[in-house]
């Protein structure tokens, strides 16, 4: 694994073509910075000075959250395009049979592939981080909810650099691999809020669900616990959605891992109401999971296949029998 | 394989094998020392043995002033030496080397074969696959000739030319009736394989070169010159052929496989 992960590193850092991306990356999320803050500052400046609606968010818990999001969708990109050459690259440049011969395992054929791919998509996310944390100097923010969000990003990327490897695996060309894995990416980001959508219209009484962690007021109709629950699953699928609908669950002051929620869905933190996981717990299983179950089936692509006689492990494979004349 | 089971272990037999392929797969921004030092971690090599070893390695292939050239800037045949150094790097008993003269100039393929026998004296069993059979005589012991994946025929490179040399090859020079001479060859028992060596003369007058077989049915060939001469042909030259791995390759396979 080390061999593959120092390769990789090495070809990955030579040059200015990694350091251009860094400083591309880094100034746009500065920018974008100073512009929610301008904007956001002068809202809550004016909702202040005229005062009538309910109180706006504080500036410090807008700034980290619009930050997370614009780095969850400036990165989401960049793992695929990293990961989906990982396997097929080797097999466009015929050098894959080479390192199949050696004695290394396709275990850490992968993982090697899958460390080198994560650690310059997570140093994007580290450098990122005074940038993200300067949110805590405007006050509203908790400790728990940095961790937090900067956890979701993190499981998004080890999951879009997990699908990307496997379709590297299992397609032929680089380019096949990093259609399937940029359309997954597609699917996560914005796949789940429509599903979540679709469901709610399905369902009927999902105006009072889990939507309304969303909306905030109540709905129509009660909705069966079935149905809350399955909504919360799908709020779970997506970084976006389980990042917001956290957030909201971390405002009940239940808890980091629950929140109570009452039974017709319609207000969290209800006192009697059930109680439930919170999003990116589910979300943090769903997609590490995935991830897990993703690496492995990689690795069984990429393993060389021996033919082997079951009665006879040392013999070669029994022929097949001739087919006899009618 | 050493001793190994190829089935049942195949990683111990990994270590045991150098494998050169017939096409040399670049990794880009890779140095040549990069591309040495990859290949030992792979073999497990210890780290403090490797940069000695790359340095010994590519001072073998002559490729010790190339160590920080990026490998893709190399020529052909320097890519070729550093691919065999690349299969010695956990110095494997036995190396399978798929076309190593395959695409180089000249020089590099002397040069090629220069190593190839250096190796040879280091002790290492090579295996190599080639389609320029009349390189193959001057480096190897033995040749196997396999046709559709089946072995046809396997031995010392002088066993298999004194083999075909029971079947004589002739080749005749004739200043004319050069088409009446093939007829004739032709027409008689235990001559095979008749054909103009270069184009066919136009007319029946015009000087030519014939080459043809002679079967185990004609242990002389001095009587096919008797009968030649007997109907006239005149005939300028005429001596056997030695025989070589081309002609083993041609009369042992079939031409299935082009």
């Amino acid at each position: 694994m080390q061999a593959i992960a120092t390769k990789e590193l090495r070809s990955r850092m030579r040059g200015s073509r990694a350091f251009a991306v860094l400083t591309i990356y880094l100034l746009l999320l500065s920018c974008l910075v100073v512009a929610i803050y301008w904007f956001t500052a002068r809202t809550v400046a004016d909702a202040n000075q005229f005062g009538g609606g309910s109180l706006p968010p504080p500036v410090g818990k807008i700034l980290f959250y619009a930050v997370t999001l614009v780095e969850l969708l400036l990165i989401a990109p960049l793992a695929p395009s990293f990961s989906s050459s990982a396997i097929a690259g080797e097999r466009e440049r015929q050098t894959f049979d080479l390192v199949m011969t050696t004695p290394i395992r396709a275990r850490d054929f992968v993982l090697g592939k899958l460390a080198s791919s994560l650690s310059y998509v997570l140093l994007l996310v580290f450098v990122a981080l005074p940038v993200q944390v300067l949110a805590l100097l405007f006050g509203g923010l908790t400790l728990t909810e940095v961790v937090l969000g900067f956890w979701i990003l993190i499981v998004a990327i080890v999951f879009y650099a997990s699908v990307s490897l496997f379709f590297s695996a299992v397609m032929r060309t680089t380019t096949t691999a990093a259609i399937f894995s940029y359309l997954t990416v597609a699917v996560s980001l914005i796949g789940a809020l429509f599903v979540f959508l679709i469901a709610s219209v399905v369902l009927g009484g999902f105006g009072g669900g889990l939507g309304l962690l969303f909306s905030g007021g109540p709905g129509n109709e009660s909705p069966r616990s079935w149905a809350i629950y399955l909504a919360l699953f799908l709020i779970s699928l997506s970084p976006l959605t389980a990042g917001g609908a956290t957030g909201i669950a971390l405002n009940t002051g239940d808890g980091t891992f629950a929140f109570r929620l009452a039974e017709d869905g319609s207000i969290p933190g209800y006192p009697n109401g059930i109680w439930m996981p919170s999003p990116w717990v589910v979300y943090t299983v769903v997609y590490l999971g995935l991830s897990a179950l993703l690496v492995w089936a990689a690795m069984r692509y990429v393993r060389p296949t021996v033919a082997r006689n079951a009665r006879h492990p040392s013999r070669p494979p029994a022929l097949e029998p001739e087919t006899k004349a009618p | 394989m050493d001793g190994y089971s190829v089935r049942d272990e195949p990683d111990l037999v990994r270590r045991k094998i150098g494998y050169m392929p017939d096409f040399f797969g670049v990794y880009e921004d890779m140095k040549t020392w990069e591309y040495m030092d990859f290949f030992a971690r792979c073999y497990d090599v210890p780290a403090d043995r490797r940069a000695k070893m790359t340095d010994e390695l590519l001072d073998l292939v002559d490729l010790g002033e190339k160590k920080y050239a990026y490998v893709e800037s190399l020529s052909r045949g320097m890519k070729q030496r550093l691919c065999l150094a690349r299969t010695l790097v956990h110095d494997p008993a036995l190396l399978v080397l798929d076309e190593p003269a395959s695409g180089l100039d000249p020089r590099a393929r002397v040069e090629m074969r220069e190593l190839l026998r250096e190796l040879r004296t280091m002790g290492k069993t090579i295996i190599l696959s080639s389609h320029i059979l009349a390189e193959l005589a001057d480096v190897c012991t033995h040749i196997g000739i396999i046709e559709r994946g089946r072995l046809l025929a396997t031995g010392s490179v002088e066993d298999m030319i004194a083999h075909l040399s029971v079947r004589k090859r002739v080749g005749m020079r004739v200043s004319a009736r050069a088409h009446s001479a093939h007829r004739l060859l032709s027409g008689m028992p235990g001559v095979m394989d008749v054909a103009f060596q270069g184009e066919a003369p136009d007319t029946d007058d015009a000087p030519a070169r014939l080459v043809f077989g002679l079967t185990e049915d004609v242990p002389d060939e001095s009587a096919v010159l008797t009968q030649l001469v007997g109907a006239g042909v005149p005939v300028r030259a005429f001596a056997e052929e030695a025989g070589d791995l081309e002609d083993v390759f041609l009369q042992i396979t079939k031409g299935e496989v082009q």
